[in-house]
């Protein structure tokens, strides 16, 4: 009975070593990719929690039928797809509807977004999220359309779309604005 | 393109300054700091997440889903004329199967099987539907005869009683419910050529069946004896004999009981598949007896005595026909 306590907490700190470590090298990626999803830090905050909570518990599941990064990059996106859709999220909104919201948030992190990143980034930040997220994907963290087209679980020709799209209104947003170097 | 690809860099150098607040190490502490207070494993407290991805909006729209699919079901069968409580596993679920052979001329196979059955009337009774099955001119099984078992459990194994000629064999189809305390069963043979019952019985009180000597004994409780002028609540155990006899086409009588010892007080029923006369030789030991209706059962063909005096005596059975042959049986009453 000692020795399989004794090998439940020895495997127990092996998994957290091995958590510690995967939070350490896509910890960041997760909090930015939840970010691009959400635009606010402190759901961003929840999201990378849940997610590697998550990955603690199906760890030892993991077949490794692909990387890690794949795998993790995944479960930020479904659960964040998941906080969009929840009424919780829609009830957040003081006044109505989404769009509301949006509009309201879009003014409170446009300000943080501009002072601590930039006008160009807050600029990014203003698209749509169906493009805005396989802008940031793209342009921020170099991903390929291969990848991007893996994790969001949407086509390549699609991410394709979606670039095209994204730049062009990007675009727009960038004229109809001086950007301050 | 070309100005997006310009500001490229302009992208990456504000993104990295906007993310560069953020903490990883702290984050990573916390994560590890809820694991170690078991939330990874047992999931105590849902994080808000979850509070918010499942909830009551969700479990809603899945419930009239659900609500809807259960209409479109219901809807479906009350169209086809189905009975919704109709399970098909409680429909033609059989309980037991045995082979039997009732040494006739058709050669064919015979199988006894017991159903679980309800009746159409949406009350779960656990009734038993005992199948007489035989294989057709084309080899395929065809249903002989059938008989249901109301409120019984349980299915007895089938008893056969041989007759000592080219008689086809007499069957016994029993149940019993142990909880309830009571029998059914059915004494079934051959008249002409289907297969009838001879007698049914239902609901005999304590009852229990054996095949002695070829004939059947039956014991059941019965509240008094009306015989005995003792009207009271007690249950009295009341034994009979049932000496079967069949009647072939030339009119000759067949039993399979050709010597009889039972104990006075006893009672003894001449059974067979056509009402034929049958006497006694010796009037003051077996005398005729009419029983109440819980013993006939709407069986006709059924000469009831009871035993009046200790002694040797004999049961005739009269052929209907002239130049049919009778049968004696010898009955000794101890």
């Amino acid at each position: 009975m000692e020795t399989l306590s004794r090998i439940a907490v020895e495997n127990k700190s092996h998994k957290e070593e091995h958590l510690e470590y995967l939070m350490l090298r896509f910890g960041k990626k997760v909090y930015q990719l939840a970010y691009y999803f959400l635009r606010d830090r402190q759901m961003a905050e929840d999201i990378y929690q849940e997610v590697f909570l998550r990955v603690y518990v199906n760890l030892d599941k993991f077949r490794q039928e692909s990387s890690y990064y794949s795998w993790i990059y995944k479960i930020t996106v479904n659960l964040c797809k998941d906080y969009l859709k929840s009424a919780t999220f829609r009830r957040i909104v003081t006044v109505g509807t989404v769009k509301d919201f949006n509009e309201s948030c879009r003014e409170s992190n446009k300000l943080f977004e501009q002072v601590e990143g930039g006008e160009v980034f807050s600029h990014v930040m203003d698209l749509p999220e169906k493009y805005r997220v396989p802008i940031c994907l793209y342009y921020i963290d170099d991903l390929p359309v291969s990848e991007i087209s893996d994790i969001l679980k949407i086509s390549q020709n699609n991410v394709k779309i979606r670039l095209h799209r994204g730049r062009e209104k990007l675009k727009k947003l960038l004229s109809g604005s001086t950007v301050n170097e | 393109m070309n100005e997006i690809n310009d500001i490229k860099e302009k992208i990456k150098k504000e993104s990295e300054r906007f993310f560069s607040g953020f903490n990883n190490e702290k984050m990573s502490k916390s994560v590890l700091s809820k694991i170690n207070s078991n939330y990874g494993e047992k999931r105590k407290n849902k994080p808000s997440i979850y509070k918010i991805t499942f909830n009551s909006s969700i479990a809603a729209r899945i419930s009239v889903i659900l609500a809807c699919f259960v209409i479109i079901i219901t809807s479906v069968f009350f169209f086809k004329g189905k009975a919704l409580y109709e399970k098909n596993d409680m429909m033609g679920k059989p309980v037991s199967q045995q082979k039997i052979d009732l040494n006739d001329t058709s050669y064919n196979d015979k199988w006894i099987t017991f159903f679980k059955i309800n009746k159409p009337n949406k009350v779960l009774q656990g009734n038993l539907l005992a199948v007489l099955w035989e294989t057709g001119i084309n080899g395929d099984y065809q249903m002989a005869y059938s008989s249901m078992f109301e409120n019984s459990s349980k299915p007895e194994p089938v008893r056969i009683i041989a007759f000592n000629n080219e008689q086809p064999s007499i069957i016994i189809i029993s149940t019993k419910s142990p909880d309830k305390q009571y029998i059914h069963y059915r004494v079934v043979g051959y008249s002409g050529s289907r297969i009838v019952a001879f007698m049914e019985q239902n609901y005999v009180t304590g009852g229990e069946i054996a095949v002695i000597d070829g004939a059947i004994k039956e014991t059941r409780l019965v509240p008094g004896i009306i015989y005995d002028k003792k009207q009271n609540n007690d249950m009295h155990e009341v034994v009979t004999y049932y000496i079967p006899y069949q009647i072939n086409e030339s009119g000759d009588i067949y039993t399979s009981v050709e010597n009889l010892k039972i104990s006075k007080g006893d009672y003894i029923a001449v059974l067979g598949n056509e009402n034929t006369p049958v006497e006694t030789l010796t009037p003051n030991l077996l005398v005729d007896w009419n029983p109440g209706s819980e013993f006939l059962n709407d069986n006709k063909n059924t000469k009831f005595f009871r035993t009046e005096n200790t002694g040797q005596e004999e049961i005739y059975i009269k052929p209907l026909y002239e130049g049919g042959q009778g049968r004696k049986i010898s009955v000794l009453i101890q």
